[in-house]
């Protein structure tokens, strides 16, 4: 089953996205800002990360970049999770070189889809 | 000898008597004080005992009493006031007509003579002397003796010089007065005028608003304190300048004002009626001023331009901090919305075990009321976004019937799911130009109509959307007609107002913010199209909403 690794500093919101993968069955590890994101990345070697915006000590945004550079995370799809009505979030998020958006509040049958469909794009 | 040297000594007389009349009648603007200290000077030179002047009356034609001194003058109250003659009646009268003089030996020999008061009669001998100045001939000048036979050819020689200067006395008085009389009326016109414009200065000095006035030159004719005040100016240094030298201190965003003026001054006949311009203004110093410009108009002619100035960077910095507020409030509603509804999302999927009947209901009832609650964050972000201008149109060209037949897809998914059936139509022709819109915003316009008309009407229900241009092709009419419960008389006024519901049972009891129509307005005429709405009122009638769109041009 595919690896996800949640970055997402509001624990509550965390732990809705990694019940609702795991319920889909997926198997899920979390990370509390993108500094921890980014030193799990490696060990985990995800094949999705989806990823807050805004978070302490380390933004998705600055995540992004740093794992982008790494020639060794570099091909793992990263997904934005983010409020609705921030498009210029939404511009800088896919420059940073994130795959897609997903804005909150999403539904868990919605998130669960997404991420499926996201998946089989690229082959996981 | 002896005869020539009382000759002499006559003459001499005579002479002094004259200068004295000259001199009193020259000297004194009060025209009856002179008058009659003429005739007293007059009465003593020549013996006379009664001397009498009468003026013709331009406005009656008739000769008016108008000075008398002597033994009459003193006798009788009034002395003669009041009497008046014709011209050619009495002996006055007779000089005035043939402009010559008259001396008479004995008066009640005389047919020309006219008593003028009782004791009058007691006049024996007269000389009668017109009073000419130039051609005109302005009244008469008369001494009487109570002797016959009393005056003699000289002394009407001297009354003939005296009566001369009396002439050009009276005459130079009556312009006096003339000059007085229009000097008085120009000097209390001017005072009211100065009065005025004193007052209209001192309102205009009051006003807490900035006044800058320009003439049709494009020169600053008036700048009161206050405006000195919002744009840093003294009034010393601007008076009388041209409003170009201070366009550097207005910054960039002053052009189109100054231009404006520059304009009007140039070719007054360009403004229209009742033109005005408003701008917001950042001077360079950070303020914001909000300048209010209007030509100044008097009877066709175009005499400058006055501009208003309020210095409104207050009421910016609030607003924008009251929309920031609005912005960070909704985003930050949304971290705890998005737990409340995953949570409640994930127990209704069974995801935490099963659920019974109960159960399910309620978590129902959250799960709709967060859905309420995530309309009205994202209706109030939307609100904040259009009213601070970071919402930015991508016009491009539309279809508005594609646009609605999408709408009217989602509309007809609810109803089934819903299970409330709706008789939903689509009426436009085939050949519709194209609108100049923007995509998302033109699809909530009309999705936002389309579900209000969904909401109010009951089931079973007929929605129709009707698509024609106007104004010979160059707008797009959209009209959502619904026959549901419709919007009352005292509603309809305030139907685009903000958080305005109304007092309808249905509505109320719907989800809804009362933002959406006030958001659809704005995003309508922020397109340069104009919205409306058509009710009767009566429940089943339902309602009309309408707006227009430009329509897409080439080139």
């Amino acid at each position: 089953m595919a690896k996800i690794l949640i970055a997402e500093d509001e624990r509550d919101i965390r732990d809705l996205v990694a019940f609702t993968l795991r319920f889909a069955g997926y198997e899920v590890f979390t990370a509390a800002n993108g500094e921890e994101a980014v030193e799990l990345a490696p060990n985990i070697n995800p094949d999705l990360i989806l990823m807050d915006v805004r978070m302490p000590r380390m933004t998705g945004y600055e995540a992004c970049r740093i794992m982008k550079l790494n020639p060794d995370l570099k091909d793992i799809p990263i997904v934005f999770l983010s409020a609705k009505g921030q498009e210029t979030e939404i511009q800088q998020g896919l420059e940073a070189g994130a795959e897609e958006y997903l804005l909150k509040p999403f539904a868990p049958d919605q998130l669960t889809s997404h991420v499926k469909t996201i998946l089989a794009k690229f082959g996981k | 000898m002896v005869e020539r040297t009382a000759q002499l000594q006559r003459e001499q007389q005579n002479t002094e008597t004259l200068l004295h009349i000259l001199t009193e009648v020259s000297s004194s603007l009060d025209l009856d004080r002179a008058l009659n200290r003429t005739l007293a000077l007059l009465n003593d030179a020549i013996g006379a005992e009664q001397g009498t002047i009468m003026l013709l009356n331009l406005e009656d034609n008739l000769l008016h009493f108008r000075a008398g001194y002597g033994y009459l003058s003193d006798r009788v109250s009034g002395g003669g006031r009041g009497f008046k003659l014709g011209i050619g009646e009495g002996l006055a009268g007779w000089v005035v007509a043939q402009r010559e003089p008259a001396l008479i030996d004995d008066l009640l020999n005389d047919p020309r003579w006219v008593k003028a008061v009782d004791s009058s009669g007691e006049h024996r001998s007269a000389i009668a002397m017109p009073l000419l100045v130039a051609e005109d001939v302005i009244g008469a000048l008369l001494v009487y003796h109570r002797k016959p036979n009393y005056f003699s050819p000289e002394l009407l020689s001297l009354v003939k010089a005296i009566a001369g200067q009396v002439a050009v006395a009276i005459n130079n008085a009556h312009l006096y007065e003339l000059i007085r009389d229009q000097a008085e009326r120009l000097g209390s016109m001017l005072r009211r005028e100065q009065e005025e414009a004193s007052r209209s200065q001192a309102i205009l000095e009051a006003v807490a608003d900035g006044v800058l006035v320009t003439g049709s030159n494009n020169r600053i004719s008036f700048i009161n304190p206050s405006a000195e005040s919002i744009l840093n100016l003294e009034a010393g240094n601007v008076l009388g300048q041209s409003l170009d030298v201070f366009g550097g201190l207005f910054g960039k965003s002053a052009g189109t004002w100054m231009q404006t003026i520059r304009d009007w001054s140039d070719s007054p006949g360009i403004y229209q009626q009742g033109d005005t311009y408003a701008e917001q203004i950042d001077l360079e110093n950070g303020r914001i001023i909000l300048v209010h410009l209007a030509p100044v108009i008097f009877q066709n002619d175009f005499l400058g331009t006055v501009s208003i100035f309020r210095d409104i960077t207050h009421e910016v910095e609030v607003d924008r901090l009251k929309s920031e507020f609005v912005a960070t409030v909704s985003h930050e509603l949304r971290t705890p919305m998005t737990s409340i509804r995953g949570y409640v999302d994930v127990l209704l999927m069974g995801a935490a075990g099963a659920l019974n009947e109960n159960q399910t209901h309620f978590l129902n009832i959250v799960k709709n009321n967060t859905e309420r609650l995530n309309i009205l964050v994202n209706d109030l972000l939307d609100v904040s976004r259009i009213e601070s201008g970071r919402v930015t149109l991508s016009p491009q060209a539309l279809d508005m019937r594609e646009v609605a037949e999408d709408v009217i897809g989602d509309i007809l998914r609810r109803s089934q799911e819903e299970n409330k059936p709706m008789a939903l139509s689509l009426d436009a022709p085939k050949k519709l130009p194209r609108v100049y819109g923007d995509m998302e915003r033109i699809r909530q316009v009309l999705g936002n109509l389309m579900d209000n008309a969904y909401h109010y009407t009951p089931e079973n229900g007929t929605i129709i959307i009707h698509i024609h241009s106007l104004n010979g092709g160059g707008e797009v009419q959209v009209d959502v007609k619904d026959n549901g419960v419709g919007i009352s008389l005292e509603d309809q006024d305030r139907i685009f107002e903000r958080f305005y519901r109304g007092e309808n049972s249905m509505v109320l009891s719907t989800p809804g913010t009362g933002l959406g129509l006030s958001i659809v307005k704005q995003i309508v005429e922020m397109h340069k199209g104009r919205i409306w709405m058509k009710s009767t009122g009566v429940p089943g009638e339902g309602s009309t909403f309408s707006f227009t769109l430009p329509v897409y041009e080439t080139q």
